[in-house]
């Protein structure tokens, strides 16, 4: 590409920063054939071994940009604003959020069914018997206050269920983690070791990790054992520590930073 | 290149390069030129068939034939060769260029005849060229339309960068496509050289021209890097002129779909080799009426007005006159 420092894997594709999954994927495409070898469109112009450099700068953007998690690092360090899209996440994927409440974001808010109403006309709380249509069975399962879920008290730190993989709330209490987070706090070179034992101590297999961050327990291994020969291109390694450093809730600059700095030596 | 590189340029004073606008006065709306690079790929075809359309849709037309020493325009609109050419105009005897301009069939359109001869106006002056271009933006049209010559020589050049809608035109062959290209990036380089505010870094931009230069500089993206090393202010002023060199591309005779694709693949290219924004206008089919209408001497636009061509090239010159306005 001719204005060098410019070429952002968004001009390679020549697709705009909000473009979809499927424009990305079209366009790889599209853009890779402009680029095979047989294309007289080509000829004279390209030789061989430009044709090669331009097919693997579009390998490279698709790889980064197809892939979510690669994509809005990229666009954080490039200074490109998150697509309205991205925030829009299905509900396996809701990232944990850096607070520290713990309310889970997709249990329903409190509902007190014993709370008058009043839009419907009548002021009855639905307990009442009788009058309803509906309550000619004598099992007819009408909701008690007592049996109102555990939300409908004030203190609305409800356990999450759901949220198994999250281990803040699981280690939370303990008093290793309590020591751990000072550790954390002092780190400074983030070695491989260091983050096995941050994720042993949050009860993380690798399993679980690589299920969440849909990084190959391989390179998960290799990051840890600093095993730098089964790891990819830089570009990649510092994503995947990104993601790594997110699920185990640590500061994901400072760690990837240091990480990258022996990476790169 | 064909002594393009030590002759200076008439194109400081064009107004669509990179001066003040054109004198209010003037009628001419704007200047087309048809380019391509090699004999054969339908430079006068497609130039005299916009003309033909244009002129239909009420606008007066002046057609200009440019190619200096192998003149078709006349043939390809029916006309016989008029009584003062180009040649006339450059050796002065034609007093001005109105003095060249000759009626055809056609209402609303006229032509001047390229040159028959050869050996004199091959090798045109700077102020003969400086001369004709300013008696073109002068003529009562509201188009005018150049058909150049083939080839990459300084004045061909410089009348394709001399127009407000630059038209390459090729055939999805890699012979045409490999003079396309060449056409491209002399008209490219011939830009870049002539801009005086980049006068500073010329020197690069003639190792850039020369193909074989020992400085490594062999493509625009060497020549930016050189230039913004040196200097990046330089080096932003060569984007700047870089992005404003807008051709538009034709992709002529076309018969399968991959001869449609060639054209997106060349706008692509393009736009990562030169940086440019190539204007894909569209293909035109291969159409057997062509030949059959250049060998009856009848411009194919009147001779087969209900061939796909026809309508291709309405839409094409409705598509440009929209896009001026």
């Amino acid at each position: 590409m001719i204005f060098q420092g410019d070429a952002t894997y968004y001009e390679v594709l020549e697709i705009q920063p909000d473009a979809s999954a499927q424009d990305i994927r079209n366009a790889y495409s599209r853009i890779k054939s402009h680029y095979r070898k047989d294309n007289l469109a080509l000829y004279s112009l390209m030789d061989d071994s430009e044709t090669d450099e331009m097919l693997q700068k579009i390998e490279e953007a698709f790889q980064i940009l197809s892939d979510p998690e690669l994509r809005r690092d990229y666009d954080e360090r490039h200074g490109i604003l998150a697509p309205i899209e991205n925030k829009i996440v299905s509900i396996d994927r809701v990232p944990p959020m850096e607070t520290s409440d713990d309310t889970d974001l997709l249990v329903p808010p409190a509902t007190d069914f014993t709370a008058r109403t009043g839009t419907f006309g009548g002021s009855e709380p639905r307990t009442a018997p009788a009058s309803s249509p509906f309550a000619t069975s004598a099992a007819a399962p009408q909701p008690t206050p007592a049996a109102a879920p555990p939300a409908a008290s004030a203190d609305r730190r409800v356990l999450p269920t759901r949220r198994s993989m999250d281990p803040i709330s699981i280690s939370g209490l303990s008093a290793a983690a309590m020591g751990l987070d000072a550790e954390i706090a002092q780190e400074t070179e983030w070695k491989g070791a260091f983050i096995r034992k941050i994720r042993e101590l949050r009860r993380f297999s690798l399993d679980d990790l690589a299920t969440q961050t849909k990084i190959s327990k391989t390179y998960l291994n290799a990051i840890e054992e600093e095993n730098y020969e089964k790891l990819p291109a830089a570009v990649f390694v510092r994503g995947f520590i990104t993601q790594i450093a997110k699920s185990l809730k640590l500061p994901t600059d400072r760690v990837a930073a240091a990480y990258m700095a022996r990476y790169k030596r | 290149m064909e002594g393009s590189v030590g002759t200076p340029s008439p194109l400081a004073h064009i107004p669509s390069a990179f001066s003040e606008p054109v004198i209010s006065h003037s009628r001419v709306k704007q200047i087309w030129a048809v380019g391509g690079g090699k004999g054969g790929v339908g430079k006068s075809l497609l130039s005299s068939s916009l003309a033909i359309s244009l002129s239909r849709t009420g606008q007066k037309v002046l057609a200009i034939d440019l190619d200096l020493g192998g003149a078709n325009l006349h043939t390809t609109l029916g006309v016989d060769l008029p009584r003062q050419t180009l040649n006339d105009f450059f050796a002065e005897r034609a007093h001005a260029i109105q003095d060249c301009i000759a009626p055809t069939s056609i209402p609303n359109l006229e032509l001047i005849s390229g040159a028959q001869d050869s050996v004199q106006v091959a090798n045109l002056t700077d102020d003969q060229r400086k001369r004709f271009l300013q008696s073109v933006r002068e003529v009562d049209a509201d188009y005018v339309l150049f058909d150049l010559g083939a080839g990459t020589s300084a004045h061909t050049l410089d009348f394709f960068l001399a127009a407000d809608v630059c038209i390459v035109t090729l055939l999805p062959e890699p012979t045409s496509i490999e003079n396309g290209y060449r056409f491209l990036k002399s008209a490219y380089y011939r830009r870049l050289w002539s801009n005086p505010k980049l006068a500073p870094v010329r020197h690069f931009i003639e190792l850039a021209m020369d193909a074989k230069n020992n400085e490594g500089i062999r493509s625009p993206s060497d020549l930016f890097r050189a230039v913004n090393r040196q200097n990046p202010e330089l080096g932003a002023m060569l984007k700047a002129e870089i992005e404003l060199f807008r051709p538009k591309l034709i992709v002529n005779q076309v018969r399968t779909h991959s001869d449609i694709e060639i054209g997106f693949s060349v706008k692509t290219v393009c736009k990562k080799y030169f940086g440019i924004d190539v204007d894909y206008l569209g293909y035109l089919d291969y159409d057997s009426s062509v030949w059959q209408a250049i060998r009856r001497k009848r411009p194919v636009m009147l001779e087969f007005p209900n061939s796909k061509l026809v309508g291709a090239i309405d839409r094409l010159v409705e598509y440009l006159v929209k896009k001026r306005s």
